[in-house]
């Protein structure tokens, strides 16, 4: 009996210390960008001509990941995603209930359709009698399109010493999708997450 | 003998297969938004902003403004106190893929950085309209911490894809603002605390 106060007594001064001396985020989601370029609109030599990018993000387009490391990452979890050696999930059928998050695996036939398309359309020869022939225009995901991480995590921060420790619960590779025709920017969409 | 330096050549390889397997990145920076654009920016300076709303950063699923806010104060006053040494964000050294803190700040350095006092003279709207030496002063306010920047190590796992972060350096960055107008001046990082 004594033994059950005391330990109770110990789990209720860890349990009050934990509140007292950490800020604890449970679950926060954001993105780095991995790429020196994440708009195909800003040239990465020249970043000083994307005023509004430079001043309310300044800084954001250094020191991300070199091109050896980024090729590494990015075949190696491709390669893992689509041959089934990673288990991933669907970034749109993602719930949030308070805390916890719940996910929806993706088949691989599915990680293999990302960044895909398939577009049947009928042109004409050059030339008499000028016939309508199908033909088919296919693209392939473009590893390099890959720009950004998102990661959902949990923060704990020490409010004594403001020691901070960030633990992954998963991430999710962002591509940017291109208007096929114009070749203009259309958004960042996540792929699929990786659970930790 | 031999038997020792086998099972040492064994260690070294296993380590250093172990190794191999992982991608590693050894410095990376990032910024993570903790507000949203509304709370930062407003009128003509959302419309002149707007274009960067896309890289908005964070979702917060727990932790409303207010605890960032908090978290501000403190590592503020924690700072301003001398409880934490902070190093000026304006000598940081990159060699390579080492950073460096040249500069720790002092207490009073910090205060100076982030309160302010600007004396001027304006005249009484009333007869014999006299002028009158006046004080603005400015104080640091938590609220204006919009954001964190970190310095990170990362090692991603080639074979399973896990990534381990490890945070080197963390910054908060306060939004500025013309104390005039309200104009919205920018970004900037107030000391970096080393973990």
């Amino acid at each position: 009996m004594k033994k059950l106060i005391s330990t109770t007594l110990v789990l209720f001064s860890l349990s009050a210390y934990a509140q007292k001396g950490n800020l604890n985020v449970d679950l926060i989601s954001y993105r780095v960008p991995i790429r020196y370029s994440i708009d195909a609109e800003i040239d990465p030599e020249n970043v000083r001509s994307y005023d509004v990018y430079t001043e309310l993000f300044s800084d954001w387009y250094r020191n991300k990941i070199g091109p050896a490391e980024y090729n590494l990452f990015t075949t190696g979890l491709y390669e893992a995603a689509t041959t089934g050696k990673i288990t991933v999930y669907d970034p749109f059928l993602t719930t949030v209930k308070g805390t916890k998050v719940s996910f929806t695996i993706l088949s691989v036939d599915e990680v293999k359709s990302i960044g895909t398309s398939r577009d049947t359309t009928q042109i004409s020869y050059p030339f008499p009698p000028y016939d309508l022939h199908d033909t088919v225009f296919v693209s392939d995901f473009d590893l390099n399109s890959i720009m950004a991480i998102d990661f959902l995590e949990t923060w704990t921060i020490n409010s004594t010493s403001m020691k901070m420790a960030k633990k992954i619960i998963a991430f999710a590779p962002v591509m940017a999708v291109y208007d096929r025709n114009t070749g203009i920017l259309r958004g960042m969409v996540p792929m699929f997450w990786v659970k930790m | 003998m031999m038997k020792k330096i086998l099972i040492g050549l064994f260690f070294l390889f296993a380590i250093s297969a172990y190794c191999q397997n992982n991608i590693d990145i050894k410095l990376i920076r990032s910024r993570v938004i903790l507000k949203s654009a509304d709370e930062i920016l407003s009128g003509n300076d959302y419309y002149k902003y707007l274009p960067s709303l896309k890289y908005k950063g964070v979702t917060d699923y727990t932790t409303g403004s207010g605890k960032w806010d908090s978290l501000a104060r403190n590592a503020y006053d924690l700072a301003l106190n001398g409880k934490i040494t902070v190093y000026d964000p304006f000598s940081v050294e990159i060699l390579g893929s080492e950073v460096r803190f040249p500069y720790a700040m002092s207490p009073k350095e910090v205060y100076q950085a982030f309160n302010w006092s600007d004396s001027t003279t304006i005249i009484r709207p009333y007869p014999p309209y006299e002028e009158v030496d006046t004080v603005f002063a400015g104080f640091f306010d938590p609220s204006k911490v919009v954001a964190l920047d970190f310095y990170e190590t990362w090692t991603i796992n080639s074979k399973t894809m896990d990534i381990k972060k490890k945070i080197i350096a963390l910054c908060p960055v306060l939004a500025r603002y013309n104390y005039t107008s309200g104009e919205f001046l920018g970004l900037m990082p107030m000391f970096w605390i080393k973990m």
